[in-house]
């Protein structure tokens, strides 16, 4: 299986790619991508918490933090999906994952008051994803919404479990075709708790 | 008398909703973003000096620095903020496998105009309306928002910048309700579109019109509520919606 990882800036992404090597996968990052014939699984590993983008509404909101967080955050993982389409279309296996954060991301739960620029990118990319899922669903794509509780759970540990979540495939009632996990758009995290979107 | 800002007021909704809180008495600054619209003129002249037109582009900081100096030279205090302006997102369906790759600058922008552009609104007109005896914050979001009951396959960029919003009022709720701050997130329902005479484009007999979008929204935006700690996204017709 070829794996790719937009990015691999981080310890949780280095992990990750370690244990699939290590399980004799394929692993590419970054501009590596367009040299890639066959993707069977599309990582966006972006994760960027901007270090000014750490305001209140008191503070003053800094305008360009926040724009810099949404680029890294939701254009580019977006962008990357795109161009990474026609390789994933040869592939065989169509997942596509996204990094997340139910602690920020999630409307119904948030208790922040700091990191608009990061909330706001990843709640959109939620929606963005979405969106993408509803196109790409039927085209036998699949996609995983993934928190990796960065700064709770050990990045071994998170990669372990993102192994899990993005390679085992969900529930699926053999005697009910269409009675399928995978039907349902769902943000997962590094427990295996869903958060509400 | 109690006092309002509303942003995107030219047309539409924002018009609309400048009318209705001008009828409860209100003095109304309605931001002004569209220089060929006549419409905001003729309901300032209906209006006997209640309605005080503000240039505001909420895309630019320094328009909305200008906007709030602008209006701390006409009032000491603001009782209420509807953050109403939006981009829509351009003309063509933006989608993943579209006609069109999928366009980096107007994705930024959606976000810029309506989440950042909202957050900042609060931020730069809070000493004004920290003066306010109301402490209202009113914001238009959509039914688009929503993750949850998402069906759409394009447009991308006009949802996710309604669910940028959603959060960042979230995040918003979470700082100044316990600072005496109360909100309304509002989905005004399939409007339809005002033209620069004042008539409205029919798409669909299913749209409304949004004077009777607005009528319910200024109800629910100067009511008050035994239980202002709760957040919910509430549609034109009283139903909650989920995120
Ligand atoms: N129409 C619907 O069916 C519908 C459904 C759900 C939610 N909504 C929301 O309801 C609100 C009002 O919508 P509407 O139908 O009345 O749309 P509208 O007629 O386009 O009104 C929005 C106003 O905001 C203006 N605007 C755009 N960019 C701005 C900026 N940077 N700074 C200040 N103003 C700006 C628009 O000008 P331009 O026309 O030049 O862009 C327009 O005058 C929006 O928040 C919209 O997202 C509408």
């Amino acid at each position: 299986m070829n794996a790719y990882f937009t990015r691999l800036d981080s310890d949780f992404a280095r992990e990750l790619a370690a244990l699939l090597s290590g399980e004799g996968h394929a692993v590419y990052a970054g501009e590596q991508r367009d040299g890639l014939e066959r993707m069977d699984l599309f990582i966006a590993s972006q994760d960027v918490r901007e270090p000014d983008d750490d305001f209140t509404v008191l503070d003053g909101v800094n305008p360009d933090a926040v724009m810099r967080s949404v680029r890294e955050n939701l254009v580019e993982p977006i962008k990357a999906l795109e161009a990474a389409l026609p390789a994933l279309d040869r592939g065989e296996l169509r997942r596509v994952c996204f990094l997340t954060s139910g602690a920020y991301a999630s409307v119904n739960f948030s208790h922040q008051t700091r990191g608009y620029g990061y909330a706001m990118s990843k709640a959109a990319l939620s929606q963005a994803a979405r969106i993408c899922y509803n196109r790409l669903y039927p085209q036998g794509y699949t996609f995983r919404m993934f928190d990796p509780l960065i700064g709770l759970v050990p990045a071994r540990e998170a990669a372990f479990a993102a192994r899990e979540c993005f390679l085992r495939s969900r529930a699926y009632d053999p005697d009910n075709p269409g009675r399928t996990d995978e039907a349902r758009f769902v943000l997962r995290d590094a427990l295996g708790r869903e958060w509400p979107w | 008398m109690p006092n309002v800002l509303i942003t995107g007021a030219d047309r539409g909704l924002g018009l609309a909703l400048a009318r209705e809180y001008l009828g409860l008495g209100y003095t109304v600054f309605a931001g002004r973003y569209l220089r060929d619209y006549a419409l905001l003129d003729a309901l300032a002249r209906e209006a006997g000096g209640r309605l005080h037109p503000i240039e505001l582009d909420v895309e630019s900081r320094v328009s909305i620095q200008e906007a709030a100096r602008q209006v701390s030279s006409l009032t000491d205090h603001l009782d209420a903020l509807v953050s109403n302006a939006a981009y829509m997102g351009g003309p063509e369906n933006a989608r993943i496998r579209g006609e069109e790759p999928i366009d980096e600058e107007l994705m930024l922008k959606s976000v810029r105009v309506n989440a950042l552009g909202a957050l900042q609104c609060v931020e730069l007109f809070l000493p004004l309306l920290d003066k306010g005896s109301q402490k209202r914050l009113c914001f238009i979001s959509s039914e688009v928002s929503s993750v949850s009951l998402m069906q759409r396959d394009g447009d991308f960029r006009y949802c996710m910048s309604k669910t940028a919003l959603n959060i960042a009022v979230r995040m918003l709720h979470n700082t100044l309700a316990p600072r005496g701050y109360s909100f309304r997130l509002y989905q005004p329902g399939w409007m339809r579109r005002q033209m620069p005479d004042g008539s409205l484009l029919n798409r669909d007999d299913r749209q409304i019109n949004a004077d009777d979008s607005a009528r319910e929204a200024v109800r629910r935006f100067t009511d008050s509520r035994p239980d202002e700690a709760r957040l919910e996204l509430v549609d034109y017709l009283g139903s909650i919606w989920p995120y």
